[in-house]
Order: structure tokens, then sequence, then C-alpha cells
């Protein structure tokens, strides 16, 4: 039934090899160096949440059964990574679905996400400042990274994007960007003449709109400036056996290998540096997943509120197995690739990956799902907070520490009361 | 007693002069020491409490940021929450009143000086933005790109979003919308693509392609449906640009006429491969024909060449349609009926067209409505007089008025440019297209530009009913300024309802007032109720079917509030326990998800019942008895008394609460615990600050309680869903309540029975609503004022609607800019 699954299988086989780095290959003896030094600090942070949850008894380390982790052991991950449990985005009651994007910003109101936060610092010299990425078509408003003033950042759904944006397209699609880059800003310019003409003829409320609108357009200008900068750079080459992702199926039902193409594009973008800074959105969906080769008998969202059925656990588990399965592909990844400034790329790259939905069958909000990996954190594989203040913390304590981590000063970060850096190193 | 510094002095005396005529000779000295005595401690120049500092803001309670501050102050001071408990001296209740008062009447004053004019800026929302680009360009399948933001938070009524400034993401999905109809108008000669497709590079799975077991040719067997794959061909060929493409076919015939005494045809048909896996509703869209072959009958293959005109980015689909008598299966065909008719197909011994190899080359040609696009050109001339031929025209559409002298030397002064830098007449002329799609002119409702009020009112009234631009008529009309004339005012209205554009009205408005926007994504997420997708679709098309009866039949506005008809699809009807056979639940999902048939809903005479309907299917009348309304009211877990009470309040009686006070816990809404829901709002009653408004809130809500969280009636509470433990024993439901002016309410027909008492609330509030939909704005007193007239005059058994929607468009509300 599904014509594509047959390639992203091959593909996957191939993406799960150690692949070649174009650039780090080059720096002799790194790998040496990697035993001996560790970096002062991290300087990459990707970001993953997962909008439908993580069934909480099979996730946390301390429990009887974390099941869902259990990929990340086998890929021998297991003192790279501690979940931490007691963890709350302090939203108000009600739809936990209508929150699920909260995870990263930390407030219910309009603010900034972490990714977006360390990009401009993170970001200064790679392709891209960094990525927002979604595992296909979502059924609802996918975005985990937002600007300063809330505005969701729009994500790339689909693998093949992905992939042309990391090692570029065609020769052909190359001269049309570098025009479309070059007309654009000529573009601009006309439409910062013709919004400061407007400006003129507003009253004061519409003027400060426009004084927004003056800034976006800059922003923009600065971004093509950008993209202007880099299209003449090479891209770096695709491994020999990782072709184009071709046709991509985005609808739900595809989610896991939409996923995994994912998952090991996002490795392949931080070994040859395109980015420093990624967001990643498992969707929900309500659709059946093709797991395996073959459809799960009830659709995903539905799996979630699993009425303690042991069956239906067990589908539910298996597919957040799945997402953990290239986790552990990625994280397994970095932790092979030396970082030319010493130590493996797992050290320097702060991975976070959750769920600000605590418990999907139920809804609720608090204590949810959360692991930190890699970033030369001190890992303990479990950190419970609430035994640790005896109060439900905010997730963005433990942004402060991933934060300084990266080497930013702050000791706060939007909802933040303190810190987790006692725990954590 | 202590002086305050002179900053202090200033910002109160400010608020004291602010209406000096309106006055009261100790109104300022009040406020004044109001003031000082209760809030300037913490909040004044010592000390910012909340980094809220009040005697430094300026007194402005008529505009954006003012308003927001004073409000919070009022409701802060009305709501005995400031000062704290633990400030050393607390206002009476008189002088609170006292000042909450004297603030509230200085906004409203405010308000009425506002007067009647001044809709904001206001970008067109995503639909508008892609209606207009098709009614505009005439480009098959056009769609946003995915980056594309959603809609960015409509007015605090839940109507017509604002103009915020765009993010530079916003922008950046403009300029790439904006490339590609450059793009898909302006035809360029580009490298040309080949892709081939012959026996071998398909597999055999497919058993459409085989004929009698032969795999040595492809057949195409005489079935055309898009949800099935019968004889696609989407993984060989993707049109990389829109343009004309070369299709060469190895093939023969194996009689010489088909079942219509013609030549046996391959005829091709365009699609988005996109959709073959996702379609929005592929089942039930033609797919439009773009070229057809005669292929003669022979002994040998022959090569045969036709050409097809493709959109950037579709595939084809090719068959045989005329080696069956019946070339096209009939209506919504489920997975299922689709292979039963395809082995029918392939066991007939009906000769047909054998196929050995296909070869797509292209784009060779522009489109038929490329060439048009440049008045019969293949190619446009890099000539000014022709440019300014092609796109002033298209400026004067895209901007729904005459353009300006200035806006004209600017675009054709920045095309002519861009000419000399690239030396090609086709990029100048996309350069074009892309700076008007991505000037203020088209982007915006209304910019300071706009000349005459004619075409501003055409494009409003254009956008209100069809959310996008106006036609040629409508233009017309604006250049002659016509359409301002009451009489032509009421003949558009009329005519563009009757319009199928006027379809988007019923979508976009239910959309925002009766929620069907939010069921689009809402999750109904708990075993205890039947959720899936074809429950959702009748939900969303239900709610806009009842819509447009009371449209299209020019109901009294009444039947809004109980009626005798209402529309539900078969997976509702099955929910609903209607009597009847039924088939499987699980088989109209299947049916879905794999080939994406809708049930849509039929109309249901509520006053004709059989005896045996069940009161699930009964209590329906109106708009509470919308399964949708309802559904959208709770979280998708459980029913929340507290939230439908609000939304009635907000859309029904049009008297929306204030928000709750900040750091106010919620109470839990999970009404299968320990405690009755009604216990749990009995805590309202003991606060003062809650009861004020939970009061109106709360009995309106309990009264809908026989609804669940999917809108299904119930009888009883069953508490504890398996998820959370082992199910308690139900308890019945309780809706009785009683409102604040003494009214008891025993259930949803007591409740409807009051806003019929009350009627003109409900004329108001649905007026107001039409009104902040149609003009983008918040509506000022001095609008208030014109809508209580349009109120009086209210016939005894209520406007009927469309009535009430001419009499809006004819105020003097909806005719000011």
């Amino acid at each position: 039934m599904d014509r594509c699954g047959i390639d992203r299988r091959q593909f996957l086989r191939g993406a799960s090899c150690a692949l070649a780095l174009p650039f780090l290959a080059s720096i002799a003896g790194a790998a040496t160096r990697a035993r001996t030094a560790r970096p002062a600090s991290a300087k990459r942070l990707v970001c993953v949440g997962a909008f439908l949850g993580f069934h909480p008894p099979a996730f946390f380390a301390n429990g009887a059964s974390p099941r869902i982790l259990r990929p990340l052991l086998e890929s021998g991950l297991g003192s790279d990574f501690t979940t931490i449990s007691g963890l709350d985005h302090k939203g108000p009651a009600g739809d936990g679905h209508l929150y699920a994007h909260t995870l990263f910003t930390g407030t219910i109101g309009a603010g900034i996400s972490l990714d977006q936060y360390v990009a401009p610092a993170l970001g200064k010299s790679t392709r891209y400042q960094s990525l927002q990425l979604c595992a296909g078509q979502p059924k609802a408003r996918p975005s985990l990274s937002f600007t300063e003033r809330g505005a969701p950042l729009p994500t790339i759904l689909d693998p093949g994007v992905l992939y042309a944006r990391i090692f570029g397209a065609s020769a052909l699609a190359h001269e049309e960007q570098r025009y479309l880059i070059e007309s654009g800003r000529s573009l601009l310019d006309g439409l910062v003449e013709e919004a400061k003409a407007l400006r003129q003829r507003m009253d004061t409320a519409d003027a400060a709109t426009f004084e927004e609108y003056l800034a976006s357009l800059r922003d923009v200008e600065r971004d093509l400036a950008r993209e202007r900068e880099w299209i003449d750079r090479p891209y770096p080459v695709p491994p020999h056996d990782l072709p184009a992702p071709a046709s991509p199926s985005l609808d739900g039902s595809m989610l896991l290998l939409n996923e995994d193409l994912m998952w090991d594009l996002m490795a392949l973008a931080l070994k040859n540096d395109s980015t420093r800074v990624i967001s990643f959105s498992i969707p929900v969906t309500v659709r059946a997943l093709l797991l395996d080769g073959s459809l799960m008998s009830e659709g995903y969202h539905s799996l979630t509120h699993h009425g303690n059925k042991p069956e239906t656990i067990d589908a539910l588990v298996r597919v957040e197995q799945r997402h953990l399965r290239g986790a552990a592909r990625f994280l397994k990844a970095l932790k092979d690739t030396p970082d030319p400034d010493g130590g493996t790329l797992l050290d320097s790259t702060v991975t976070i990956i959750g769920s600000a939905l605590g418990d999907a069958a139920t809804h609720v909000r608090t204590n949810y799902p959360l692991l930190v990996a890699g970033g030369g954190f001190a890992h303990r594989r479990h950190l419970s907070c609430e035994e640790a203040s005896g109060h439900h913390e905010m997730a963005c304590d433990l942004y402060v520490s991933v934060l300084q981590r990266l080497g930013f000063e702050d000791d706060r970060f939007s909802t933040s009361t303190s810190d987790l850096n006692e725990h954590l190193t | 007693m202590k002086r305050w510094p002179a900053t202090t002095l200033l910002a109160v005396s400010i608020l004291c002069r602010a209406i000096p005529a309106r006055d009261q000779p100790d109104d300022g000295a009040f406020r004044l020491g109001f003031l000082e005595r209760h809030c300037l401690s913490c909040h004044g120049p010592a000390t910012q409490r909340g980094d809220f500092r009040l005697d430094t803001t300026p007194y402005d309670p008529g505009t954006g940021t003012g308003r927001a501050r004073w409000q919070l102050v009022l409701d802060r001071i009305d709501h005995e929450e400031m000062p704290p408990p633990e400030a050393a001296s607390h206002p009476t209740r008189a002088e609170r009143d006292r000042i909450v008062a004297l603030i509230r009447s200085d906004m409203d004053a405010a308000d009425a000086q506002a007067s009647v004019a001044g809709s904001p800026l206001r970008r067109l929302t995503r639909a508008e933005l892609l209606n207009t680009l098709r009614d505009l360009f005439d480009i098959r399948g056009l769609r946003l790109p995915t980056s594309f933001p959603e809609d960015e938070t409509a007015l605090p009524s839940g109507i017509a979003p604002l103009g915020s400034p765009p993010s530079a993401a916003h922008l950046h999905a403009c300029m790439e919308l904006a490339a590609n109809v450059a793009e898909r108008m302006v035809y360029l000669p580009a490298q040309q693509v080949t892709s081939r497709s012959d026996v071998s590079s398909w597999s055999h799975e497919h058993a459409c392609w085989a004929k009698g077991g032969d795999h040595s040719a492809m057949y195409f067997n005489g079935v055309n449906n898009a949800a099935w794959c019968g004889a696609l061909w989407v993984r060989a060929f993707v049109a990389p640009a829109s343009g004309t493409y070369t299709v060469r076919v190895a093939a023969r015939a194996e009689a010489d006429v088909g079942a219509d005494g013609q030549p046996l045809r391959l005829g091709f048909y365009a699609l988005f491969p996109g959709d073959y896996y996702m379609p929005e509703s592929a089942n039930r869209v033609e797919l439009p024909r773009v070229g057809s072959l005669d292929v003669p009958a022979s002994a040998v293959t022959q090569d045969l060449t036709c050409s097809v005109e493709l959109e950037q980015g579709e595939a084809f689909h090719v068959y045989c349609e005329n080696r069956l008598p019946s070339t096209q299966p009939q209506g919504a065909l489920s997975r299922n009926d689709l292979s039963d008719l395809l082995m029918a197909a392939i066991s007939s011994p009906l000769p047909t067209v054998r196929i050995e190899q296909m070869t797509i080359t292209g784009p060779v040609a522009p489109l038929t409505r490329q060439v048009a696009f440049l008045g019969g050109r293949e190619r446009p001339s890099a000539d000014e007089g022709f440019l300014r031929s092609i796109l002033l025209p298209l400026a004067e559409r895209a901007y729904r008025r005459p353009v300006t002298a200035a806006e004209s030397l600017d675009l054709i002064n920045g095309v002519m440019r861009h000419l000399d830098e690239v030396g090609s007449p086709e990029l100048a002329l996309r350069f074009g297209i892309r700076r008007i799609l991505l000037s203020q002119a088209f982007n915006y409702h209304d910019t300071p530009e706009d000349s005459g009020d004619g075409y501003s009112l055409a494009s409003r009234l254009s956008y209100f009913l069809w959310s996008s631009m106006p036609d040629a008529e409508l233009l017309a009309l604006a250049t002659t300024g016509r359409i301002a004339e009451p009489d032509v005012l009421r003949d558009q209205v009329l005519r563009m309802l009757a319009d199928p554009k006027g379809q988007r009205f019923v979508q976009d408005f239910t959309g925002q007032w009766l929620g069907n926007r939010e069921l689009a994504t809402l999750m109904v997420c708990d075993v205890r109720h039947v959720w899936n997708e074809p429950l959702r679709h009748g939900y969303i098309r239900s709610t806009e079917m009842f819509f447009d009866e009371m449209l299209q039949e020019n109901h009294s506005i009444r039947m809004f509030i109980d009626s005798d008809f209402t529309y539900a699809n078969l997976p509702m009807r099955m929910v609903w326990g209607f009597p009847g056979e039924y088939p499987d639940m699980s088989r109209i999902e299947s049916d879905e998800a794999y080939s994406h048939i809708w049930p849509e809903p039929e109309r249901l005479d509520l006053s004709k019942l059989p005896a045996d309907v069940p009161p699930n299917a009964v209590q329906r009348g109106g708009i509470l008895g919308l399964p949708g309304v309802l559904t959208l009211t709770g979280d998708g877990v459980e029913s929340s008394p507290i939230r439908r009470g609000v939304w009635v309040l907000e859309n029904l009686y049009g008297t929306p609460p204030p928000p709750p006070p900040e750091g106010v816990k919620a109470l839990p809404t999970d009404t299968s615990g320990a405690t009755t829901v009604r216990e749990t709002l009995a805590a309202h009653k003991a606060s003062a600050s809650c009861a004020s408004c939970h009061a109106r809130i709360d009995p309106l809500g309990l009264a809908l309680e026989n609804y669940d969280a999917a809108g299904n009636w119930r009888e009883a509470y069953v508490r504890g869903s398996p998820e959370q433990g082992a199910p308690l024993p139900p308890t019945p439901v309780d809706p009785a309540s009683e409102l604040p002016d003494g009214v008891r309410l025993t259930g949803p027909q007591d409740l409807k029975r009051h806003l019929l008492g009350n009627s003109e609330l409900f004329t108001r509030c649905l007026a107001t609503k039409l009104l902040e939909y149609a003009t983008g704005r918040r509506l000022s007193v001095s609008d208030a004022r014109i809508v209580d007239r349009i109120v009086q005059d209210e016939p005894r058994d209520g406007y009927g609607f469309r009535d009430l929607l001419v009499a809006l468009v004819q105020s003097e509300v909806f005719r000011t800019r």
C-alpha cells in the first residue's frame, strides 16, 4: 500500500551507518583528542517535543520499567542522559493539547522559545541560524519555536526539503535561488520605501504598527544578506549512500518514517555544521501509524487514551520507543563524531527531548516527561525535582542550566525561579 | 501627609483633567486622593511592585496601550484585589464603585469621541489571500506554501483578525508565494526534463496495469478515480514548472472503436500527487482533463504524441476513456467499491489500449492561460509600453481600486530597472507581479492611498460576503459611486449570497462565531465518547448547513435560538440513536481513512420525529442543539459549565464577562471526581469577587449539563473514565439553576425561553458580531448607538437573517470606512 515505504527503509539502512564528514574528517587526530580534552562548554542545542507526550510510567528512568528508554540503553548511551521528573509549565488546567507548544517557552503567554533565544549567538557562523522541523503534516499548529513576540516559526515538514537545505539542490535550482535572493533584495528596497511613505500618512496607532513592519522587513533583509553570503559557498557533499528522499508522503500515517529521516538528517546537519540550533516537533496525528511496514490497528491519538488496557499501552509504548530509537541513532551518531574543538559532538550538543503534556491519557500538565542528553552535563540517569525541592519546578529552571552550559550568563529564563546546576554538574 | 514628587502630581493631574467638562467639582480631587491613599505607596516613585508604576502612567484610556493599563487598574480595584489584603488601609466598597465608575465613564467618553470611522489596518487573512489570488489569477490548484503562518489572534470577540504587523517568517512566506505565482503566470523557457516509464519500471503488484496476467504491456483498463491508484503515473513524473508537455506513447489499440463507437482513446487528467496520499477531498473533485489521444488499432506498436497542459507540481493520470460503456464511476466510492469495479474491468474481455512505453518531455511551450495573460503573445516584449499594458491593469485589480500615479511610477520604474539588470522581459514581468503581490495595497484591506469611498465600500462588501476581491460588477458600481445607494447595496447583497462564493461567508463566519475553526483541530479525548473524523466532519458541516439554511431561507433570526430543524450526518444519527439500519461505524471510518468519503449531513425536521427517537436526537433545536458548539465549549474530555456559560454570554447574550482575575486558581473541570459539578461551582458564591460574574455564568452552563463533552445528551454523569481508575456509580445530571434576575432554569429549553424573552440582546449580539466581522474593528460607542436603532426597528417576529444582513450593510457603521 505504501510505495514510499521501501525506499525509506533502504534510505534508513544507509543513513544509520557512520557517514563521511567532509570537513571534520580532515582534522587529523581529532578522535584521539576527543578522549582527553573536554570542551569548555556546549555550543549546540537541539530541542525535541512530542505533541502527544510519552507514557510516564514507561518513560522516567527511576520507574519500574522504563521501556521507552530501552533504545538509548541498547545504544550504549546509558550514562549520557538524565530523565527529569517533577517539571511543570504551570499553564491552566483544561485542554492539555492546547499548551503542548509551550515546552520550550515555559510560558503560556507570548514568549521566546529557548532555541530562538540562543540561535543568534550560537548560529552566527553557520549556514542556517537555526532549523525548525516537524515530522510530516501535523493535525494542528506544530511549532515549538517562537519569536520574542510569540509568533510561531514555520516548520519544515518534508525530509526532502531538509535534505536540500543541508546538501543543496541541483545547479539549476542553485542559480534560481541566487536570482530569487538578489531580486528579493531589490523588492525589499521597494517595500521599505513604500512603508516609509505610507507611515507619514498614518495616525499614531497605525504608525506604531508600521514601525514593527519595518523591523520585520529589516529582519528579512538581514536573512537574505546571510543567504546571499552563503549561496556561493559549497554545500557539504551528501554521503554517497544517502540519496535525496523522493516523493514523500507527509500524511500522518507516515509519521514514524518521516521522523526517522528527520533524526538522521539532523545528525548530519550538526556534523557538517549546517546549523547549531534545531527544534523538532513530533506532531499530533489521529491517523493509524505505519510501523514496521504495517498499519497499526488504532490511531496514534486514540492510543494515548488507552484506558489502562495493557495491549493498548503496549502499542503506545512501541510507538514511543520508536521516537527514542530515532533519538538513540541521532545521539549515537553525535557520540561517534569528534568535535574539532575537542570532545565529541555529543558533549558539545545539548539535546532536550520531552513533552509539555504530562500524561496524554488524562491531559494533566504537571510532571511532564523530559530528558536531557549530552552537553557535557554530569548525567545521572534520573533526577526527581519534586524530591529535590518539594515543589513542582518549571522546566525553565533546567533551561537556565542549559543556557549557562551554552555559555550564556543568564540566571533567568522565562518563568524560571532558580536553576538545576547542582543536580547536573 | 507625605508629599509626592512632581511627576506624580503631573500624572495625577492629567488624570483629573481628562474630561473636564463632565467632571463633578470634586471628582478630580477624589481620584487624586484615591490614588495617593491606596496605590502610589507600592506603584509610585519609591517602589514599583510588579514593575507597575502609576504616577508616570499617562492617563489615556481611549487608545491601545493606555486602555489596557487602565482597564487593568480598574479591574483590580473593582475585583478587590488591589490594594492587597496586607495593605495598611482599604477603600470602602462605595469608594471603589466611585473610582471604577469614574474611570469607566472616561473610557466610554473616549469611545464616543472615537466616532464611527476608523477601521484599523487589516491584513488579508490566509483564506482571503488565497481566495483573492484564485480570483485574480486563473491558476489551477494554487495553494499557500506550507511555510505560510497561521492567522494571528483575532479580536477579543473571536471575530476578524487585526492587521498586526507580519513577522519576518510571514514576510518570507509572502515572498515565496509571490515568486511562485509570478513563475506560474509567466512562462520562461527552462531546462526541459524527460521522464520515461515502461513495463520494466512498473511493479506488477498493480493489477490494473496487467490484463489477464499479461505483464508485457500496461493496460489502461478504464477506471478513473483519483482515490484509486488505477493508472496513476505519480512517481514517474511531476511537472517542474507550469507549461505544456509532450507525451510520447508506444501503444496500440486492440480494436478500431470503443464502447462509444469512436476510436479507443486515452484521457490525461491532472492531479497533485500530494493529494493522492493526503487529499482534502480527492473523491469529490473531478480531475481536470488536460489532454487526449486517439489510439489506432494495429498489430504493431505505434509511436504516438500528444500535448498535456500541466501546472507546476502536478502529475497526471491516464486511462482509456471509452473502453467501458460507463467510463466514470459515479458518486463517492470507497476503496472496496473501487476494488470491485476494477476487478470487473480487468476481467472484462473488452478490447483496450496496450502501452509499452510512455515518455514525457517538457515544458516545451506556454500554457493557453499563460499566452492569454500576455494578451495572446507567446513571449513578452521588452518594450515598456507592453509591460505597462500587462502590469497596470493587473495592479488595478489586485489593489481593488485605481492605481495612483506614484504607485504606477514606482512599479514601472522598478520593473524597467530590473529589466536593465537582467535583460529578460520574462523576469522583469515576474518581478512586477511579485512587487504587486507584496505591496501594502494588495495585502491590506484599506490603505490611506485608497481613492474614494466607493472602492473601499465595494471591497468591504466583497470581503464580507465572499472573503475575496470584488468582481467586475462591484468595481463598476464603485467607479460610478452607485454602490453607496441603499437599493444597490441590497441588490448586491442578495446577488452575492446567491453566488457560490457566498459559501465562503458561511464557512468563515461560522468558523469564527460558532467555533468551527477550533473544532477542526479539537481532539475529543476520552474513551467514553465516540469520536472519529466522519463525526468531526458532520459536526462542522451541520453547523454550516444550519447557518446556510437560515441565510438562504431568510428565516427569522429567532430560529438561531430555537428551531424545528437541524442537520446531521449518518454517523451523528447513529450516535444519537436514531432508529434504522446502519453500517458498522468502523466501516464508515475506514471508508473515510482510505477513500476520503465524508458523509454529508442531511436536514432533520425536528417537528416530525418518530415517537421512538431518543432525547439525544430530540434536544437539537437552534444553535445550542448543535453538537459542534457544545463540543468546543468543553476541553475534549469533560464538559465545562463555566466555559459553556461564558460562551453563551459572549456569543448569544452579547454580554461577555471580564476575564477571571489573575492568580485565581481555576476550578477543576473534572466532573468525574467525588464532588459534583454543582458543589464545585458553589465555591464561586463564597467569594464576592467570583460571585459577581459567576452568578451570570454558572446557571447558563448548568442548564446545559445534559450535554456531555462531545455534545451528546446524558441523563447521568458516567464518573471516572477507565483511565482515571475504577468507574464510580453514575450520578444523575441536575440542570436546575437560577439566573440573577430570579428566573429558574431546569434545562436547555428554559435557557432558550429566557433568551427568546430577551431577544433584543441576541439581535444586538448577532448584529455586533456581523459588523465586527465585516469591518474588522471593535464597535465604538457611536457605532453601538446605530446598532441600537437597528435593534429597535426589529419586526415583532424578528429580522429575517438576510434582511438583517441587508440592514447592517446599509447602516452607517458598515458604510463608513
